[in-house]
């Protein structure tokens, strides 16, 4: 506390960054220096992660800044467009130590880290000068709009050749020779297209639903690659039930451990999400189950598996969806009383002040 | 002529034995529970709502929030399912400080969990013994991350610092310290007559019902079930080392307590190995892109934390946060066999189960 009380010593700037993030960190200090046999070594430490986290911080800010372009490339319409655009984000960033041509994705890395460094620097002068602090930060704003700005343009150009190079609409003249290598590293995925090891189990599957429960139960299946190749089923909200009871009962799956259960407001519509898995067999199954936005309603599992009971009653809190045949559907976690459902994307809270 | 009368009463929200700020109403028959309606929401945040405008890293600290007594798994849980998407490599030096922090982390919360659960019973002393040697492994982590309780240790890719020196050495003293410690425990209230006779047969299920409602953790394996994420979907380097999985028979507190002591020897064991063979160097950060935007997509990660699995379920659009992040909380499903558990026993066990039950209210809520 006692060096939070002293005015700042303006004689030896260099302490000032150990010294500066002192007052936000006393808290974890005071606990430190209960325990007496680690305190120079420790004060230090805390002084750089404060110092640090302030930096990353900032760090992030202007990667949001300098970024917001490629984010709306990310709204391409169709899932695999979306992926691809992820990918062709990801790459460069790992690859930009090795191809020194990519001269559009340096700039932007250059502009991004320089307003970082500067930030790095600016709690020392900020510190060591109070009263030029205003200026400074003026400056610095200035400054860190200009990078961002640059960092904006350099990344659309980007961005662009990475649509234009995914789509092969339009050739992008400046950047096309420097991705040269890299388009057919994208197209890499694809080629070997290695079946999923868990395919037959989700063809077997579908085809049983087929045949046991409804022609037309499942709407869609997918292997989800990213989730360690789960097997994931869209089914039918007039055919859950009877599929939720087959998947129970069925000798093959035997899903008697519902480990998830989860609401999703997919905005045109609301989804609820079942992971399942047999405790004996280890089968494993996701199950998407979609609903109606505005007359939500799903029947309940609440008589499969008692686990759910509370899960529903969660999700018909915060999604608003129905769980008919559920014995006991009120609200849990916001009071009785509650106007809306939180966790939907249109929600507007009754009272702001909350 | 005795006139008998139905007794509402609520117990909690502030009430010592629930651990925070959890209420349950109780309709007594005498001494008797006839019914009872666990009521909770009164920690609710909002967590997942939140997290759907922060992005990845800044989400972090407010799982430290969830279960504030073992932060770190939690912070583990959120970070794992952001790499499964991203397909992001973790240097070995940062897995095992992660590894031994969540380890750390389950000695720290089962130490918590029985300190408490004896007060809750009636014995003082445990709980100061219990919190003189948790004090070492919050110093521990104080020392790693800079915080006591709510750590902000993990990022994505690696850990947000290396261990100072000295450190790992420092874990390797308190492994025979504990020991020294767990034979006290054991000594000091094990086998204490009073207390098996408030633990044993008390709030007993049997496996299907266990799985039936979803259980996890310890309140899972004391029937029996040999399912511990750690063994049955190893993630991290489990599959590295050599422990047991405690399980159960009866399925009653006191199975629920042993398992949950033997699982601190387990700990100590794998604590033992990761620090023989931590790496001497390497990063602590892996390669990961300035902004974490996982591809469009979903996944599910779960770990065994101390509570049982706790999972995390993202569906990401390609954006960099999360379009629907949902926590698979341990405490708020196990907490559901409760009002079963109950019913008929009388107000004394109500406490005897709850605290076997081992919740955490932050968890509960979210």
């Amino acid at each position: 506390m006692s060096e939070d009380n002293q005015p700042t010593n303006r004689e030896k700037p260099l302490l000032e960054p150990d010294q500066e993030p002192k007052g936000p960190a006393q808290a974890v200090e005071g606990e430190l220096e209960a325990s007496t046999d680690n305190t120079a070594d420790d004060r230090n430490n805390v002084g750089e992660s404060a110092a640090n986290e302030q930096m990353e911080v900032k760090q992030s800010e202007m990667q949001e800044v300098g970024v917001k372009p490629t984010d709306d490339k990310g709204d391409a319409p169709a899932d695999n467009a979306q992926e691809k655009a992820a990918e062709a984000e990801v790459q460069p960033v790992e690859r930009k130590g090795d191809a020194p041509a990519d001269s559009a994705q340096e700039k932007a890395a250059e502009a991004e880290a320089q307003p970082a460094e500067h930030k790095g620097e600016a709690p020392t002068e900020a510190a060591a000068d109070k009263p030029a602090r205003k200026p400074l930060t003026e400056e610095e704003r200035a400054a860190r709009a200009k990078a961002a700005a640059e960092a904006k343009a350099a990344r659309a150009t980007a961005a662009e050749g990475g649509t234009v190079g995914d789509s092969a609409a339009e050739p992008a003249a400046a950047t096309r020779p420097a991705r040269a290598p890299r388009a057919p590293k994208e197209e890499e995925p694809e080629q070997p297209k290695v079946p999923s090891p868990k395919q037959p189990v989700l063809d077997r599957l579908v085809e049983q639903l087929r045949a046991d429960i409804a022609p037309d139960a499942v709407e869609a299946s997918i292997i989800n690659e990213t989730d360690g190749h789960m097997p994931t089923v869209t089914i039918k909200a007039e055919h859950w039930y009877q599929t939720a009871q087959w998947l129970r009962h069925n000798p093959e799956w035997a899903c008697d451990y519902l480990r998830n259960l989860s609401g999703v407001d997919q905005e045109s519509y609301l989804a609820v999400v079942y992971h399942l898995i047999s405790l004996k067999t280890r089968m494993e199954v996701a199950v998407h189950v979609k609903t109606d936005r505005e007359q939500p309603s799903i029947a309940s599992v609440t008589p499969i598996w008692p686990t759910a009971d509370w899960n529903e009653r969660e999700t018909y809190d915060l999604f608003g969806i129905a769980f008919p045949g559920h014995p006991n559907l009120r609200r849990i976690m916001m009071s009785d009383d509650w106007v809306g459902h939180p966790l939907r994307k249109d929600y507007e809270q009754l009272d702001s002040e909350v | 002529m005795i006139r008998t009368e139905e007794l509402l009463l609520n117990v909690g929200p502030q009430h010592p034995s629930t651990h925070g700020v959890f209420r349950i109403v109780v309709k007594l028959d005498g001494e008797v529970i006839t019914e009872a309606t666990p009521v909770m929401g009164y920690l609710h945040r909002g967590t997942e709502k939140l997290a759907e405008s922060l992005n990845y890293t800044q989400i972090i600290p407010y799982t430290d929030r969830m279960d504030y007594v073992s932060a770190m798994t939690n912070n583990y849980v959120l970070v794992h399912a952001v790499e499964k998407m991203m397909n992001i490599e973790v240097p070995e030096r940062a897995e095992f400080l992660r590894l031994i922090v969540m380890e750390l982390q389950r000695v720290a919360s089962h130490l918590v969990w029985w300190g408490t659960y004896l007060l809750d019973i009636g014995a003082m002393s445990p709980f100061l013994y219990a919190f003189r040697d948790r004090e070492i492994i919050i110093d521990l982590f104080n020392e790693i991350s800079g915080a006591r309780l709510t750590y902000n240790y993990m990022r994505v890719g690696g850990v947000k610092w290396d261990a100072p020196s000295g450190w790992i050495d420092k874990v390797r003293d308190f492994i025979p310290y504990m020991r020294k410690r767990m034979d006290e425990y054991d000594r000091l209230v094990s086998g204490n007559e009073i207390f098996l006779a408030r633990i044993k047969g008390v709030g007993q299920y049997d496996a299907d019902t266990a799985i039936a409602y979803g259980l996890s953790g310890a309140n899972l394996r004391c029937t029996g079930v040999d399912w511990d994420l750690r063994k049955t979907e190893p993630y991290s380097l489990y599959d590295r080392f050599e422990f047991d999985v405690p399980l159960g028979q009866k399925g009653d507190c006191y199975d629920r307590y042993l398992i949950r002591l033997q699982e601190i020897h387990e700990s100590l064991r794998i604590l033992e190995q990761a620090v023989a063979q931590f790496p001497s160097g390497g990063d602590t950060m892996g390669k990961v892109p300035r902004v974490i935007r996982p591809p469009a997509g979903e996944v599910y990660a779960r770990i065994e934390s101390p509570r049982g699995e706790i999972g995390c379920y993202i569906i990401s659009k390609g954006k960099a946060e999360p379009y629907r992040l949902k926590f698979r909380r341990p405490s708020f499903v196990n907490l559901q066999i409760l009002p079963k558990l109950l019913v008929g026993e009388t107000m004394t066990n109500l406490i005897t189960i709850l605290g076997g039950v081992d919740i955490v209210v932050g968890e509960v809520d979210c």
